[in-house]
């Protein structure tokens, strides 16, 4: 086999040796346990994998190569200044998707409303497009955080559609702006007004859903102080905000309206606020200045920043920290995100289990994959994603995918026949360029033998060695049936893609 | 919002757009004959209680409209849009089948009228959780914990209660949550298996490489400490059970149809995996899509639909196991009810007391059990929603108790003494 191609065929064949299943629970017994880590310690990680897979969707080899030329902390603010990045790479290849994501949400709800199927993969392929091929990884990582905190369901009704129009001038355009201009666009967003069912939220008949969740899951938190008599006074102010309707001199746009004679006029009180009456649309607005200020909001994103970022269980002495600069930033989120990157929890934060769609995007960046057909990765994706229940908007719940261990730690076949398909060269839409995964090798003086490629592969995609006990099961499993050299490191790479530390970023 | 999995578009449809048959239908199209039971005898050492089937409706159904009391006039006044006509309604041609005189069934029920008739299902009104909270999630997380505004317990009701019962079942399949992701009830020292589909639950590739990566990756999850190692075992013996069971040649019997709903798809595995003796004691399934803010439609339209794909499972479920349901307690539940009064959307907003169902061969006969107090504004909670007299912990102390074998109900709720609510015959 040309060393070249070697991720190019399949894995089957990696055994001779069947071992019946009946007989691994006593192999499993047998080994020892809890004498070592394999998962690394807090803090003992190579600083450059460190930021690359906190920041980003994993490492690649020409990233691996950029942070260890300018270090971590360039790249922190490197990444953080996005607007400077060139991406013409990726945006190139999605522009095939153009016509569909430069549309109105409501005229693509009436052109294609019995052909969701083309929406959904021009969003998702757009944004795993973006995932694995954008040079400004920060900024997409933040739209995803974004996505899920101020989460849609694309299942219900034109909800898809008009997601569309939220990723286009909601999140993107604000993802590292101030968390009040965040807010705000979200709350006129058609999509939001529709899933949370505000745009029927009328003076005669007050829908709370927007009301509640936009207190309990966008700003203060369920116990951050309100009560259920402010979730009644947020839906009488919200009342009249709405969306334009379908045909309505207007060929089918859908787009934020506020419905003057549909809003409660009379007074409310908000928190203790008073918002007096005759406030009309402002009413919404104040509601949105006062709570996007409140001391609960700064505690509750700092909390669900250093979540994402840092740890399920994020220590109180980092979200104080955050919290402080967010508050007194007022919402600026750049200097919130610095605040978080620059602490040293940060750079001591245990491991993070990766949920499924970060773990298959995470798959193709370390195999050097790049996208040419976002609709053959979406097609790609499916299976596994729908298997795993993290196929991008398809949450159902207002609160977004969670973002702990305990509630990914289930699907592990999944995770393991995506490994093995990523490095048999099974990634639909996509290319590997083995090429890269081999100067790599090179330029690093690795050469092309079994047990030197398992181990610099440990340090680039775990950024540790390997235990000497995790060396001697990849190296078993890579040479026991074949003196193939390519055939084993094709195999090593899989089972170190499939092993519980890759689970990880 | 609509909460978890709204039925019957899958996810993968989200995508395609289209409609596939699942390989477990294809299968069930080719092959007839279905090996009876596995009967695995390390999974019998001790005697065990019923199979556990915990059903969640997510979103806070509306169970005023599903177990309707239509002798109560408060009800109709409450729902001019909504409400289910009375049974004796002359003018209607979809209204409510009546149960005992005063309560009866949503007619998209019907598929459950005959079960219920016969004893074999019953619901429990005036039920739920007694925390005041009207968010989902909190309504759900305390629900699932058995421990209402407590969160020291980081386990679940079913957690626990398979904890605490030591049946001497070592079966890797002894809980299974159906769907992506494990339910919060589930949670505990047990390792729960979270599968979609028996057929698809394998590694790739050829029998020996498959098996050989398993061993790999088996060896290194067994390096980590954390509750992944335990999952990844769990995993491989579930593997090698599953496996075993032989699901494509499984074939209902007495005609039961299940519906082709991913609802529909895990009661009919559930249904496989009892008859299979592999040591299942509990599954929990999870029923999306009841968060009926908006056009929640009365005898026909959403919630209706919803209730339509819920029956013909549960209908089909109990037609299946048929003698079997003596060994079977299936529980439906939800996070909460919802308001009395419709709002102005036709739709209802989060309430509180709700119903729950239960499915069980010794079940005491009666149709519906409940403390009912009316729906009049000073006797509801808050003057808006249906007040909560039976505990939903007194009904399922009573299942532990009297149906899964298990006595220790104090340490599956723990700071809590259950009330008698006589709902098995004795």
């Amino acid at each position: 086999m040309n060393r070249r191609q070697f991720l190019g065929s399949l894995i089957a064949g990696v055994g001779a040796t069947t071992l019946n299943t009946s007989t691994l629970g006593a192999a499993l017994a047998a080994l020892p346990r809890g004498a070592f880590a394999p998962v690394l310690q807090a803090g003992d990680r190579d600083r450059v994998i460190h930021a690359i897979t906190r920041l980003s969707y994993g490492v690649t080899p020409a990233l691996y190569r950029h942070v260890q030329q300018i270090g971590a902390q360039s790249f922190i603010d490197e990444q953080l200044n996005p607007e400077l990045i060139d991406d013409s790479v990726v945006n190139a290849v999605v522009q095939p998707l153009a016509p569909i994501l430069t549309e109105n949400g409501g005229i693509l709800f009436r052109q294609l409303e019995n052909r969701r199927g083309e929406v959904s993969v021009a969003l998702v392929g757009n944004m795993a497009t973006r995932a694995v091929d954008s040079q400004r990884q920060l900024f997409e990582r933040m739209v995803q955080f974004w996505g899920d905190h101020f989460s849609v369901y694309a299942g219900k009704g034109p909800v898809l559609f008009l997601k569309v129009d939220d990723d286009r001038d909601v999140i993107r355009p604000k993802a590292l702006g101030t968390f009040r201009e965040l807010l705000g666009a979200s709350a006129h967003s058609p999509a939001m007004l529709i899933y949370l069912d505000n745009a029927q939220n009328e003076r005669s008949a007050p829908n709370e859903n927007y009301a509640r969740e936009l207190l309990e899951l966008h700003t203060l938190g369920v116990a951050g102080g309100y009560d259920e008599d402010d979730v009644k006074e947020v839906a009488r102010a919200f009342t009249g905000w709405s969306v334009s309707g379908r045909g309505q001199q207007n060929d089918g746009r859908i787009d934020y309206i506020f419905r003057r004679l549909f809003h409660d006029n009379e007074e409310k009180i908000v928190l203790d606020t008073v918002i007096p009456a005759g406030g009309g649309e402002q009413d919404g607005e104040l509601v949105l200045d006062v709570i996007a200020a409140h001391p609960s909001t700064a505690r509750f994103m700092a909390t669900k920043l250093a979540r994402r970022f840092v740890a399920d269980q994020p220590p109180a002495s980092l979200v104080e920290q955050v919290a402080a600069t967010f508050s007194a930033s007022n919402g600026d989120i750049r200097a919130t995100l610095r605040t978080l990157f620059n602490a040293d929890e940060f750079w001591n934060a245990p491991p993070k289990f990766k949920q499924p769609y970060e773990y298959a995007i995470s798959l193709m960046r370390a195999l050097n994959y790049h996208v040419q057909l976002p609709e053959g990765l979406v097609r790609g994706l499916r299976d596994p994603l729908d298997a795993l229940g993290n196929i991008p908007f398809t949450w159902p719940a207002p609160n977004g995918f969670p973002d702990v261990a305990g509630a990914w730690q289930n699907g592990l076949i999944t995770r393991w026949n995506m490994a093995i398909g990523a490095s048999s060269g099974e990634i639909q839409g996509a290319t590997t360029d083995s090429e890269g995964l081999l100067a790599l090798w090179n330029d690093n003086g690795v050469p092309f033998e079994t047990e030197a490629v398992i181990d610099f592969s440990a340090g680039y995609l775990f950024g540790r060695p390997l235990t000497s006990e995790e060396r001697a099961v990849a190296l078993d499993f890579a040479t026991a049936t074949t003196t193939d050299v390519s055939e084993q490191i094709r195999s090593a790479l899989a089972l170190l893609l499939a092993s519980p530390a890759f689970q990880y970023r | 919002m609509t909460i978890l999995k709204t039925r019957p578009l899958s996810r993968r449809q989200f995508i395609s757009g289209g409609v596939a048959m699942s390989a477990a239908m294809a299968a069930q199209a080719a092959l007839p004959n279905w090996m009876p039971r596995l009967a695995f005898a390390p999974y019998q050492q001790a005697a065990r209680g019923d199979v556990l089937v915990s059903i969640f409706l997510r979103g806070g159904a509306d169970t005023l409209n599903m177990i309707v009391p239509h002798g109560e006039d408060a009800y109709y006044a409450a729902r001019p849009q909504l409400a289910i006509a009375r049974p004796d309604d002359a003018s209607s041609t979809l209204k409510a089948l009546d149960l005992d005189g005063f309560f009866g069934l949503h007619p998209a029920l019907a598929p459950l009228q005959s079960v219920f008739q016969s004893g074999g299902m019953m619901a429990v009104h005036n039920t739920g959780s007694p925390h005041e909270t009207r968010s989902h999630f909190e309504a759900m997380d305390f629900m699932e914990r058995g421990t209402p505004d407590d969160y020291s317990l980081a386990t679940g009701w079913i957690g626990r209660h398979l904890a605490t019962l030591n049946s001497g079942n070592d079966s890797p399949l002894r809980a299974v949550g159906w769907g992506a992701s494990m339910q919060a009830s589930l949670r505990g020292s047990i390792s729960p298996v979270v599968l979609q589909s028996i057929i698809d639950y394998h590694l790739a590739g050829d029998t020996a490489g498959a098996a050989r990566m398993m061993e790999s990756l088996g060896s290194l999850y067994a390096l980590e400490t954390d509750s992944l190692s335990a999952s990844a075992q769990a995993t491989n013996a579930a593997v090698a059970l599953l496996a075993q069971v032989g699901y494509q040649n499984y074939r209902p019997t007495n005609g039961a149809q299940y519906p082709e709903s991913e609802f529909g798809m895990a009661l009919r595995q559930t249904a496989a995996l009892v008859r299979a003796e592999v040591g299942l004691e509990a599954a929990c399934i999870d029923h999306g899509g009841w968060d009926t803010h908006v056009n929640q439609g009365g005898a026909e339209g959403q919630q209706a639909r919803l209730m339509g794909d819920l029956a013909a499972g549960l209908a089909a479920f109990h037609a299946d196991m048929g003698d079997t349901m003596s060994r079977v307690t299936v529980v439906v539940m939800s996070e909460f009810g919802r308001r009395v009064q419709e709002n102005g959307g036709r739709g209802t907003d989060h309430g509180h007391g709700g119903a729950m169902l239960l499915m069980n061969g010794a079940l005491n006969g009666t149709p519906v059990t409940a403390r009912w107090v009316g729906l009049q504004t000073d006797v509801l909670d808050r003057g808006e929603d249906l007040p909560i007299t039976i505990d939903y912990r007194d009904v399922l102390t009573e299942v532990l108790a009297m149906r899964l074998g298990n006595a220790s109900a104090g340490q599956v709720f723990p700071n809590y003494t259950a009330a008698g609510v006589g709902l098995f015959r004795v």
